[in-house]
């Protein structure tokens, strides 16, 4: 299990956060920490793109006034 | 309302059938989980946790009354199950902050959801981001909410504002896929909280602050203390608010400034919202501590200030024993003390007690709020005294009683207690016929002095009425007081009135302005008339601690010829506030150990938040041949024949029990007072004409320059005024304007207060650099112009 902080990236996480997913082994946990931009759409947007590319949510909950926590473990 | 006997986990308990169960089991010792749930207010069944057996059926226990032999199980499989999915769905999409969050380590939610052993989650919901609101000093975050709705209900049940409530969502996540996996309790709280948001109703918030007081979770926060400091870094101490005469038990919260300064700074002000809802100015108001230190230059300065000295002028804000200092340096050296406020308190108080024959009022504040009718008269309540309004509140909301609100200041805050209240805007003076009318309604009238018998029956008059009796309208003469229509009211209202004459419990609250002016003593002495010859209960709301000052200090109403000003302006000013210019520096009340006397006739302790390490009162007086070690010994020597009891600061409780029971300092004795059988009321002519009046007081938040110097309630003087005072005479809000009399001119910024109405402006006194009070003489009223500056 490891834990990626993509909050540098503001709302342009998507390449960086499909790149660690393929990088990820089967069955494997990961921890993203973005920054939603006080926005939901970015959760809503980072959701469909992990479940998309083979990842089972485990997990996704505000972290705090700016930042949301995503939990994933790859599915295929 | 009975006495119950029943049992409760095989206990036997003993409470009133009044009573919830929750309340009983709490006065008890019996601990049922509650988060919801606030004492003496309104069940709201929100959370569900209190859920207990009775009969093998499951009821709340905030709402279920107890019966005699009722067999009461608190605890067993299934309610623990509920109890853990109660939590468990509480803990749903809550957010993972606890490392930021303000209410983490005194969190509610952290607390039961370990209580209940919540080790797992099996619950899930789609989630959403509904924003961050900022209201005034707070900050409501909706994903941080469990919609216990507690902060709705004390705005309601204790504050009397309703400013809040709870908002349906447009869009709410889907749960039904749970709908088996809990039982219906639970799911059906769980489904009302994820459809609802909590909202605040436009300019209906007076920024108590209670909402953040009674939030479980860290959902309410006031900006202010975000991120200064966690809950456990913070040192508690107990103490009284002293902005006002209620004087509030609070809890300063206190650490060091920061890495670089370890100097001591009060972050936040907490308080018991179950037994003790507190006002704004005591919630933000806080940080007044005095910064100055005098030399000992300055020390040597005072002393011979003091010996030079013939006069000690002073005020209220102070503690009983800086008030005994200052009566037993008068003692050894003949000083003259001066003190206005508490003078024309005294004043009024001794009219008012030779004729009910006690040394001070009867009423408390829990006589307030189990009222049937409580009539308040001449108080800006809502910013005199709080604390009092609140319980006026409760009569109403709790007790189902009636409010009759005489002032002449048309208040809107007062009118949203809700129906039952009947607010009479009076004119200035008028006080005596409100009096009358009072005396005539709900007096013994054949006991009542000849002059006063004749004066009501001679504004005897009747009113036509028609009401319709099978379909034919039918003519009726009512019985009536011209004295209605000379206080602004309509000779119809005493149809409202009467009914109240046959309630078993009514409370008359008396304010300042009614002990201002030169018909005080006339009103004193109806008011005590009124008393003696009914069966309600009176109190004269004290301005800060008048009342201690009273039962210490000889006051004198001359000054000398050299005089020292204690918190005061004088030839030598001592002063605790470091904002202000003075020959020598003292600690603030909340720098010193001390008591009180509060609005509810009890003795409250004081003690320091902040310490001080300068020169003291106390220090002055041994130096000029008193001796005592601190200040607080002088507490065991209050005056017992005034009422005081001989008690050790250092034992008095300051506590509320699990039921309420108030354990606050020690009441005051109410002594005996010599009767006067003799009762005249002079005939006094009135001196105001009704064009643009002013009325000398503060705005809701500020009490005194203390109130006016702190971070968050920091203002300066201003002509306070309705809309409707704005648009007629075409000015704009905070537009300046130069307002006059034939005392003084000053000028002052206009800003609008959403909450008054009419023509009658009001002018605040917490600005001491402004010399706005010289427009007064003694009352409360006068007559200004205002033009254009």
């Amino acid at each position: 299990m490891q834990r990626y902080d993509l909050r540098h990236l503001k709302d342009n996480y998507s390449d960086r956060m499909l790149e660690i997913v393929a990088s990820t082994a089967i069955s494997e946990v990961t921890i993203f920490i973005i920054d939603f931009c006080k926005n939901y759409d970015n959760v809503t947007k980072a959701l469909e793109l992990l479940e998309k590319n083979g990842c089972t949510i485990m997990n996704s909950l505000s972290f705090s006034e700016v930042d949301w926590t995503i939990v994933v473990k790859r599915k295929v | 309302m009975s006495n119950v006997i029943f049992n409760i986990d095989g206990i036997k308990v003993e409470g009133d059938s009044n009573q919830s169960i929750l309340q009983i089991a709490r006065a008890n010792g019996i601990f049922i989980p509650a988060i919801c749930y606030l004492s003496n207010c309104s069940p709201t069944l929100a959370c569900r946790m209190c859920m207990v057996e009775i009969d093998g059926k499951i009821q709340y226990s905030c709402k279920a009354k107890p019966k005699d032999g009722m067999e009461v199980v608190s605890k067993n499989e299934v309610i623990e199950q509920n109890r853990q999915d109660i939590m468990r769905s509480y803990d749903v999409n809550h957010p993972l902050k606890c490392g930021t969050c303000d209410k983490s380590g005194e969190c509610e939610l952290q607390d039961y959801t370990s209580i209940v052993g919540v080790g797992e989650q099996f619950l899930a919901a789609k989630d959403d981001y509904l924003g961050i609101k900022k209201w005034g000093k707070r900050q409501y975050d909706p994903s941080l909410c469990i919609l216990c709705e507690r902060c709705v209900t004390t705005c309601s049940d204790n504050i009397g504002e309703s400013a809040l409530k709870v908002e349906k969502l447009e869009t709410s996540p889907n749960i039904d896929a749970y709908k088996d996996k809990v039982s219906k309790e639970v799911f059906s709280m769980w489904g009302k909280r994820t459809k609802g948001i909590i909202s605040q109703v436009d300019d209906s918030c007076s920024e108590c602050g209670e909402c953040v007081s009674v939030c479980p979770v860290g959902a309410f926060i006031i900006q202010d203390f975000q991120y200064t400091s966690r809950s456990w870094e913070l040192t508690k101490i107990p103490s009284s608010c002293t902005h006002c005469s209620a004087n509030c038990k609070i809890e300063y919260n206190v650490k060091h400034t920061s890495i670089k300064d370890s100097s001591k700074k009060i972050y936040r002000v907490k308080n018991d919202f179950h037994f003790n809802p507190i006002c704004g100015a005591g919630k933000y108001g806080y940080d007044f501590t005095n910064s100055k230190i005098s030399s000992v230059n300055d020390m040597l300065s005072a002393i011979n200030a003091f010996k030079e000295s013939d006069t000690i002028i002073f005020n209220s804000n102070i503690t009983n024993e800086e008030a005994l200092i200052l009566q037993k340096l008068k003692k050894e050296f003949g000083y003259k003390l001066v003190n206005n406020e508490a003078y024309r308190y005294k004043t009024f108080l001794d009219n008012y007690s030779s004729i009910v024959g006690k040394r001070l009022y009867s009423a408390t504040l829990d006589d307030i709020s189990s009222s049937d009718v409580v009539v308040t008269l001449g108080s800006f309540v809502k910013s005199e005294n709080p604390l009092v309004k609140y319980h006026i509140n409760k009569a109403l909301k709790m007790n189902k009683g009636i409010s009759l609100y005489f002032h002449p200041l048309k208040d809107l805050t007062m009118d949203q207690m809700g129906k039952n209240h009947y607010q009479i805007n009076y004119k200035p003076e008028y006080e005596e016929e409100v009096l009358y009318l009072l005396l005539s309604l709900f007096s013994r009238v054949d006991e009542l002095p000849s002059s006063i018998k004749k004066y009501i029956s001679g504004n005897e008059t009747t009113f036509n009425k028609v009401i319709k009796e099978d379909d034919k309208e039918v003519k009726l003469e009512v019985k009536s007081s011209k004295l209605l229509e000379l206080i602004g009211s309509s000779l119809d209202f005493i149809e409202t009135l009467t009914p109240l004459k046959d309630k078993e419990k009514i409370t008359l609250i008396v304010g300042e302005d009614l002990y201002s002016g030169t018909h005080s003593s006339n009103l004193a002495k109806l008011i005590g008339l009124l008393e003696k010859n009914s069966i309600i209960k009176t109190m004269i709301i004290p301005s800060n601690n008048s009342i201690g000052v009273n039962l210490i200090c000889d006051l004198s109403s001359d000054i000398g010829s050299k005089t020292i000003g204690y918190n005061c302006n004088g030839d030598f000013k001592i002063s605790a506030n470091d904002k202000v210019d003075a020959n020598f520096y003292i600690p603030a009340l909340n720098q010193q150990e001390g008591t009180v006397c509060n609005a509810d006739l009890r003795v409250v302790p004081l003690n320091v938040a902040i310490p001080y390490n300068g020169y003291c009162l106390n220090d002055i007086a041994n130096e000029l041949g008193l001796y005592s070690k601190y200040t607080i010994d002088y507490t065991k020597e209050l005056p017992k024949a005034k009422g005081f009891k001989t008690l050790e600061f250092d034992s008095l409780k300051d506590d509320y029990e699990n039921d309420g029971t108030n354990n606050r300092g020690y009441e005051l004795k109410n002594i005996d007072f010599k009767i006067n059988d003799e009762v005249v009321i002079e005939k006094i002519d009135k001196e105001l004409n009704s064009d643009n009046l002013v009325y000398l007081s503060n705005p809701i938040l500020q009490f005194s320059e203390y109130t006016a110097k702190s971070k968050l309630l920091k203002d300066k003087a201003h002509l306070f005024v309705s809309k409707e005072f704005l648009e007629s005479n075409g000015y704009v809000d905070g537009e300046i304007v130069e307002v006059s009399n034939n005392l003084k001119t000053v000028k002052l910024s206009l800003k609008l207060d959403k909450k008054l109405e009419g023509s009658v402006s009001y002018i605040p006194t917490y600005d001491v650099f402004s010399p706005i009070k010289e427009l007064f003489k003694d009352y409360k009223y006068t007559n200004i112009s205002v033009k254009r500056a």
